[in-house]
């Protein structure tokens, strides 16, 4: 962390307030890393619960206990760590807060117990954006609401189906299914990396 | 309404006039406004961040802190961590809309002063 010099030697005219504006947030934003932490490990979940499946050729899909649980269960533990992290940081550096991690946690143990049914109907993504929507909201951070819409949408959509119905392909493959979750799962950590790099950047 | 009389919701109300009304004295010193910067990015903060980040002695940022809790913009709490006793500044919802507010209003002024020098052809 290095300061920003805000306080010295600072202009008094309206852009070069605005341009240290803008960099003191750019600095806070690189201390927390608000967004790209999330997206990252919770896309790493996402990743490492579906990949069994889609290779395996969708090893219990769609079954009680099966792929959705699995991949229930990373994302929960992957809300539990992003709450710890926050909090560890909370504490050391004295900046932000867990806000919203803890919460979607707890929605995953319930998921996962009592809601096993929901989770199995609507897939691992109703976890997903819902967790990600509470943190997003908790925290402010319209790039999570953003990516929690999208990325949870789409796969909660795929949870009846809807998108592996819809493929050019008259036969339908178990393996297409988990498929699309991981490649959802991809694309977040992408996002992740890009906004790892955006973060780097200062914007 | 902000809950405060003398400051316009938006900048297109103070407009009607000149832009430079719709700055808040309170928001506009600049090291407050660092403050409502850093806080708007990580919603709380404890003493030590904002006094490295900002670069300020401790008097300077308590005394700047005091203001902008009476303004209403944050709250500030006092707590422990082991036996190290802790500041924590959290903005509130006004906070935020003051910080929005603000450099709105100096964007607005920053381009009417651009087409009055483009105007005279400076």
């Amino acid at each position: 962390m290095t300061s920003s010099g805000f306080a010295h030697g600072q202009p008094d005219d309206a852009e070069g307030i605005q341009a240290h504006v803008a960099a003191i947030r750019s600095q806070v934003r690189r201390d927390l890393r608000g967004t790209s932490l999330p997206l990252l490990l919770l896309g790493t979940a996402t990743v490492v619960g579906e990949a069994p499946q889609a290779v395996s050729q969708g090893w219990n899909t769609g079954v009680l206990f099966g792929g959705d649980w699995f991949t229930g269960l990373l994302l929960t533990a992957a809300f539990a760590v992003l709450w710890w992290a926050y909090r560890r940081r909370a504490v050391r550096d004295g900046v932000g807060r867990p806000a919203g991690f803890g919460a979607a946690a707890v929605l995953g143990l319930v998921l996962l117990s009592l809601g096993l049914l929901l989770l199995v109907f609507m897939g691992p993504f109703i976890l997903f954006g819902a967790g990600l929507l509470m943190v997003a909201s908790w925290q402010r951070n319209a790039l999570l609401a953003w990516w929690a819409v999208l990325a949870g949408g789409l796969g909660v959509f795929e949870g009846f189906f809807g998108i592996t119905n819809r493929l050019p392909a008259s036969v339908w493959r178990t393996w297409e299914h988990p498929a699309i979750y991981l490649a959802l799962g991809i694309l977040t950590v992408l996002a992740g990396l890009a906004a790892r790099l955006r973060e780097n950047r200062g914007k | 309404m902000t809950g405060r009389p003398d400051v316009p919701d938006t900048p297109e109300q103070a407009a009607g006039s000149h832009p430079a009304l719709g700055l808040d004295d309170v928001v506009h010193q600049r090291t407050r406004l660092g403050i409502l910067a850093v806080l708007a990015e990580a919603t709380e903060a404890d003493f030590t961040y904002l006094r490295k980040v900002l670069g300020l002695t401790d008097g300077n940022l308590g005394r700047h802190l005091e203001i902008l809790e009476d303004a209403g913009l944050i709250t500030v709490s006092k707590g422990y961590h082991g036996r190290r006793p802790r500041t924590w500044a959290t903005v509130t919802a006004e906070g935020r809309r003051a910080l929005r507010r603000e450099l709105a209003s100096m964007q607005a002024l920053m381009q009417r002063l651009d087409s009055v020098i483009g105007a005279r052809g400076d």
